[in-house]
């Protein structure tokens, strides 16, 4: 059986049997659109296909919108893709995630295709995606085709598609508890099998990457170029899982002055832009939240000038997180790089 | 560049350290480059990247934050997470590209007077040097 048919067989057998209150997966809304949803009618999982490639925001939103006010009392299953869960960690990190009574399940991800790219064709079924992937087939995102985080270590469950059947592992003892009650077969360790030369071929794509990032966008006038056709929607913040303020300072006051402010500020430079203070509001956003980017892509998803946006941030943030050994979402443990300090580290010179 | 270049320099000082030693440089009558615009904030630790970034990006040539030697920090961590936001942000101009030397740290404590007119000395000088900034004079920005 297909691995994303696997999953939704144990969905349902874990709905039927009581041990899980939902499920949270991909659902087509129409052919080129799918959404997250909080599925509990089982007739509803019927044609759901939790792997397709497609990226409609970071799950990691739902849940930290579910579980806000109080988790639930029942647990939900969240399907997730690596990129998502690594948010749900940094969200669990950042107290954004009351983190009870949801078993995380997460699959190798292939990659997922652009929703421009989507427009008017057919999300295609998982099963024939992960066929063709590697043929060329399909057009990934950008953030996909260099990802490489394509295997979650820190969910609870972890499905694997090895040839024709898929291997269920168990990573934490949430879900070892979630799938003896479910009585499926399962291992403890997941084997590397045909991970490596998967990676092999997406660090050899983000080594790319980074460099036509570096001779495009690098310098003053070139990342005046890149963010030009910005019209400071902020929907690249909206949609980011790990920018969490509730008052954003770039929309706050501080942003706002009297008129003869704005005239001061014309006259430096001969003119003033508008919207204003795109540069500040990227770079700013850099340095808030670069530490947690998890390279997810719903900002660039999000923006509707088409900006690089994601790749941007991808870049950045591999960066900033190199300088403290740190990987966004890798490992539960981790402690955040803004929350702590060496005592001895990083002297100004 | 014009030969007479005079960068503009916007220092974001501690009170309870930098600021000090400001003051102790203007009463020991010693001199330095008036190049420096001041601002006195409570910690080094509340100096948000996001000050530095709209100075450089509103006209200044360089932005210098002085704050407590490691340890002695007012309270008790302000420089230490300081140092932190200072290495994401240097590290997010290094890769943009951008001039992560118009970015300036040092820890002077409230008797070292000498030792901020010696930095500001430096600092004004370094930039002299490296001439305007072009992300300053950006209209776009």
């Amino acid at each position: 059986m297909a691995t994303s048919d696997v999953l939704t067989e144990l969905s349902k057998k874990a709905l039927k049997d009581g041990i899980i209150g939902g499920v949270i997966t991909l659902k087509r809304t129409a052919p080129d659109a799918a959404v997250h949803a909080l599925i509990t009618d089982m007739e509803m999982l019927e044609d759901v296909d939790s792997m397709i490639p497609y990226f409609p925001d970071n799950c990691a939103n739902f849940i930290k919108r579910i579980t806000k006010v109080a988790p639930p009392n029942k647990p939900i299953l969240a399907i997730l893709k690596p990129c998502e869960m690594r948010a749900v960690v940094e969200l669990v990190k950042l107290v954004q995630i009351q983190n009870k009574n949801i078993i995380y399940a997460t699959f190798d991800c292939y990659g997922t295709i652009a929703r421009k790219d989507l427009k008017d064709k057919e999300i295609p079924k998982s099963q024939e995606f992960i066929k063709s992937v590697s043929d060329g087939k399909f057009e990934l995102r950008e953030i996909c085709k260099s990802c490489d985080y394509i295997r979650s270590e820190t969910a609870d469950i972890s499905y694997l598609t090895f040839e024709k059947d898929t291997l269920i592992v168990a990573q934490t003892e949430t879900g070892k508890n979630f799938l003896e009650k479910l009585e499926v077969q399962f291992v403890e360790s997941a084997p590397d099998k045909g991970l490596k030369s998967v990676l092999d071929i997406k660090l050899k794509a983000k080594t790319a990457l980074y460099e036509n990032l570096k001779s495009e966008c690098s310098g003053t006038d070139n990342i005046f170029k890149t963010f030009a056709h910005c019209i400071n929607c902020h929907n690249c913040m909206t949609n980011c899982p790990v920018c969490i303020c509730k008052e954003c300072f770039f929309e706050s006051d501080a942003m706002d002055f009297e008129g003869d402010v704005f005239l001061d500020l014309a006259s430096r430079k001969g003119g003033l832009r508008a919207p204003t203070d795109v540069m500040l509001f990227h770079i700013g956003r850099m340095a808030h939240m670069a530490t947690s980017c998890v390279a997810c892509g719903a900002c660039e998803e999000a923006c509707p000038e088409d900006i690089i946006v994601g790749q941007i941030f991808k870049w950045i943030s591999e960066n900033v997180q190199s300088i403290f050994e740190y990987k966004s979402g890798r490992d539960w443990e981790e402690e955040l790089p803004l929350k702590t300090f060496r005592e001895e580290e990083l002297e100004p010179k | 560049m014009p030969d007479n270049f005079e960068p503009k320099i916007v220092g974001f000082f501690c009170n309870w350290c930098t600021s000090v030693a400001a003051d102790m440089a203007g009463t020991s009558r010693m001199e330095y480059p008036a190049n420096v615009r001041p601002i006195r904030v409570m910690c080094s630790g509340s100096v948000d990247p996001s000050y530095v970034i709209r100075a450089l990006l509103s006209g200044a040539d360089g932005v210098i934050i002085g704050g407590c030697h490691p340890g002695d920090c007012h309270y008790i961590s302000g420089n230490f997470k300081a140092r932190r936001r200072i290495a994401i942000l240097r590290k997010i101009f290094e890769t943009l590209g951008l001039e992560q030397e118009r970015i300036y740290l040092e820890w002077i404590s409230a008797s070292e007077g000498r030792k901020f007119v010696q930095k500001i000395t430096e600092f004004t000088e370094k930039l002299r040097k490296m001439g305007v900034s072009e992300l300053s004079q950006n209209w776009e920005s």
